[in-house]
């Protein structure tokens, strides 16, 4: 059987092409809404583009602006955040993790129950969630300040302080995680029990069971959640624009919200764009890193 | 001979049969071109609360009762106002005119986006510039004018009478002339500032981390220092452009701001405002005895039917009060200029929304609204939303000791802000005097000042 058949050929030919023709809308669809705007704006991030003035091409200007520090707000929202990505991923990862562990439990009573609990947060619209958080952490009579004082804490000022900001934040997306735990949860159930028989014939424990089988058999999902959610963080924006507007003293000025106001509060869309371009190219260098090190902590079965 | 009849009765049959088909054909299409030729649309572009939607919806429907040749299309865009006019210009959909805030505006308008509107008006054989209050118009540059303030919205005092009959007070100076100084001011807030077990803060053992009624609420933009820093003598940017918010006269008056608010306790902070409900609603539910903001609560006040009083503001040397800074302009992108501007005039006569200046949202924008005692009567008397002393408090200072925020004539305001706006954060928080906020982001400030509009 050769491949030269003719026949074959065209078949082969015919195939490929009828696969074309499936994908075509996806196809169009990432060209015309993903790769045109990425062009445009890479095009545009080396432009002075403001909605008022003539159209001008100034070189890497805006990249030199942010970079060397001439603009004031920059360095500040890239470490905002990259703080708020380092406290919501692990924390948010491992809260799912456990609530996960937890229903996937057998000896939970009314363990549909409890998963649909914990997935309803994430159903809600964000908007919807944000307002609520905005009055719960409200300092003169939110929920969270008069639990505080009932326990005798002194009261936070949650949003509207500067060191409370972010952790009020993460307090709320730890809320939110439900998604993760979806994932988790079918990752859980994937793990076939003859492994846990096998370490109940050796004599292992319940440590034992999650520690050489649990964990392990896990860590492709950990992983893929890990960038998933970590991607995520990188791009936070609503909680800014909704409960903080960037503060209190910029210290919710994520990236994102700083793009964001660059483009419509300031008119500046060139450097809006350039701003995009570095989140980028940060998202892509963590994200390389991830995947190279996964090689060393991530478990594929058949390796 | 019949069949020739016949012939021809058919012959004319059918071309009777053809002129009615051309006929219907043709006669929809002309019947669209006439109407297109007639009746413009005018794209008209706005924000607001919902007492401000209608009465545009109002001020349409009864300017195309008036020209029936033209069209309004009032699009009322509640939230995110900017980002959304700045999308619509940046994809060549701009209204023919709208709402524009000022700082935006004058941007446009130094780039030729915007008509002047004295070149209209000097056209226009029915009214002239003198008509109008000067300083309501907004310059981008000598004698240009892209137009005015959407309504006049004078800044001063108001406050809730019951508690200043509990705490045995006076009512608040209505006259300029007797405004109170800023040192009787903090004695009244002390005074009105209670705690939890009714103590003010004058009394011992009054706890100012348990407060049930502030003295007095400001907001923290331009929209409440900046009288007051005009009143002393201050600016924003000065004439010889210095950073004006980091010169002596600015610098007391922040720092007293900041002293009612971190010294005192008189007054919320940022963080406390945040979570009060909006400033008017906090005069009715007494959560301030005072608010220091612009006459548009009038309305709030007004309808929730609260027994308040008006005041003027303080006073540091010469009086001053200051608009709001919602603006109209008409886009030259616009195919009607003529019909665009028909319509501004529309919206800027207060004879065509004397409700709505009646209700306390707007005050007019013509002089004789100010200065005929027969159309003073028409709005800012005996209703109420314009209690006793509003004409003396509020009224006869639009006339004399009138000034525009900065963001009606600083160049590139917004991002000037940007900076000034964490820094009084930092003011209000107590981590920095005003003095040292001002002087650290000065040399920031310094690189984008670059003058005043109008100059």
């Amino acid at each position: 059987m050769s491949a030269a058949n003719p026949a074959t050929l065209g078949a082969k030919r015919r195939d490929s092409l009828v696969g074309i023709v499936f994908t075509l809308p996806a196809i169009l669809g990432f060209v015309m809404f993903s790769v045109g705007p990425m062009i445009a704006s890479l095009v545009l991030s080396f432009t002075n583009y403001s909605i008022s003035k003539p159209l001008q091409f100034i070189g890497a200007s805006n990249y030199r602006a942010l970079l060397t520090g001439q603009d004031t707000f920059f360095f500040n929202s890239i470490k905002v955040t990259l703080l708020f990505v380092l406290m919501n991923v692990p924390v948010c990862l491992v809260t799912a993790f456990l609530i996960a562990l937890l229903l996937n439990s057998k000896n939970i009573a009314g363990r549909s129950l409890f998963r649909t609990i914990f997935y309803i947060p994430t159903i809600i619209p964000i908007i919807a969630t944000a307002m609520i958080f905005m009055w719960m952490m409200s300092p003169d009579f939110g929920l969270f300040n008069a639990l505080l004082k009932l326990i005798g804490i002194s009261p936070s000022k949650w949003i509207y302080g500067e060191k409370f900001v972010l952790p009020s934040l993460l307090l709320m997306t730890a809320w939110c995680s439900g998604n993760i735990m979806v994932v988790f949860l079918a990752g859980l159930q994937g793990i076939p029990t003859s492994l846990y028989e096998a370490i109940v014939v050796d004599g292992g424990g319940t440590f034992a069971k999650f520690r050489h089988v649990t964990l392990p058999l896990m860590t492709p999902t950990i992983f893929f959640n890990m960038v998933m959610f970590l991607i995520s963080s990188m791009q936070a924006f609503l909680q800014a624009y909704i409960m903080t507007q960037g503060g209190p003293n910029n210290r919710t000025n994520f990236i994102v919200y700083y793009l964001y106001r660059n483009a419509f509060e300031f008119g500046d869309i060139g450097k809006a764009n350039s701003l995009g371009w570095i989140l980028f190219l940060i998202i892509v260098a963590v994200s390389a890193l991830l995947f190279w090190s996964s090689k060393y902590w991530v478990y594929y079965g058949d390796e | 001979m019949r069949e020739k009849k016949e012939m021809n009765m058919r012959h004319k049959m059918s071309g009777f049969l053809i002129l009615a088909i051309a006929f219907i054909m043709l006669f929809p299409g002309t019947l669209a071109a006439q109407s297109k030729k007639d009746v413009v649309t005018l794209n008209f572009t706005y924000w607001g609360g919902p007492y401000e939607k209608p009465t545009i919806e109002k001020l349409i429907a009864s300017f195309e009762a008036k020209y029936p040749n033209i069209k309004v299309q009032g699009q009322h865009i509640p939230a995110d106002y900017e980002a959304k006019m700045s999308a619509m210009v940046a994809g060549n959909k701009a209204p023919d005119l709208g709402y524009v805030r000022d700082f935006m505006a004058l941007d446009f308008a130094k780039q030729g986006m915007l008509y002047n509107i004295f070149d209209m008006i000097d056209k226009d054989k029915s009214i002239s510039r003198d008509d109008f209050i000067k300083d309501f118009f907004l310059y981008w540059d000598k004698d240009k004018s892209y137009g005015m303030f959407t309504a006049a919205e004078a800044y001063g005092l108001f406050y809730n009478k019951q508690a200043f009959k509990e705490a045995g007070l006076p009512n608040l100076p209505t006259k300029m002339e007797d405004a109170l100084t800023w040192d009787q001011l903090i004695e009244i807030a002390k005074k009105l500032t209670i705690d939890q077990n009714g103590k003010n803060a004058t009394q011992p053992g009054f706890d100012r981390t348990k407060i049930r009624q502030y003295g007095i609420r400001f907001d923290f933009n331009q929209g409440a220092y900046m009288p007051l820093v005009r009143s002393n003598g201050g600016d924003y940017v000065t004439d010889d452009n210095k950073f004006g918010l980091a010169q002596p006269a600015a610098l007391k008056v922040l720092q007293n701001m900041a002293d009612l608010v971190v010294k005192y306790g008189v007054a919320p902070s940022p963080a406390e405002a945040k979570a009060l409900p909006s400033t008017a609603v906090s005069v009715t539910t007494r959560q301030s005895a005072i608010i220091m903001i612009g006459q548009w609560v009038l309305l709030d006040l007004a309808q929730a039917g609260v027994d308040f009083g008006v005041g003027v503001l303080p006073n540091f040397g010469k009086y001053v009060t200051s608009p709001g800074w919602g603006t109209i302009g008409i886009f030259k992108t616009t195919q009607h200029p003529e019909e665009s501007y028909l319509f501004w005039k529309w919206i800027c006569d207060p004879s065509n929304s004397i409700e709505t200046h009646k209700a306390g949202l707007w005050m007019p924008l013509m002089k004789k609204y100010y200065t005929d005692e027969s159309l003073v009567k028409l709005w800012a008397k005996g209703n109420k939303a314009h209690p006793d002393g509003y004409v003396d408090a509020f009224m006869k200072p639009v006339l004399t000791n009138f000034k525009v925020h900065p963001s009606s004539y600083v160049k590139n305001f917004v991002l000037i802000d940007a900076l000034v706006q964490p820094a009084l954060e930092r003011m209000y928080m107590g981590k920095e005097t005003a003095e040292q906020a001002m002087k650290n982001i000065e040399p920031e400030v310094n690189k984008l000042i670059d003058g005043k509009y109008g100059k």
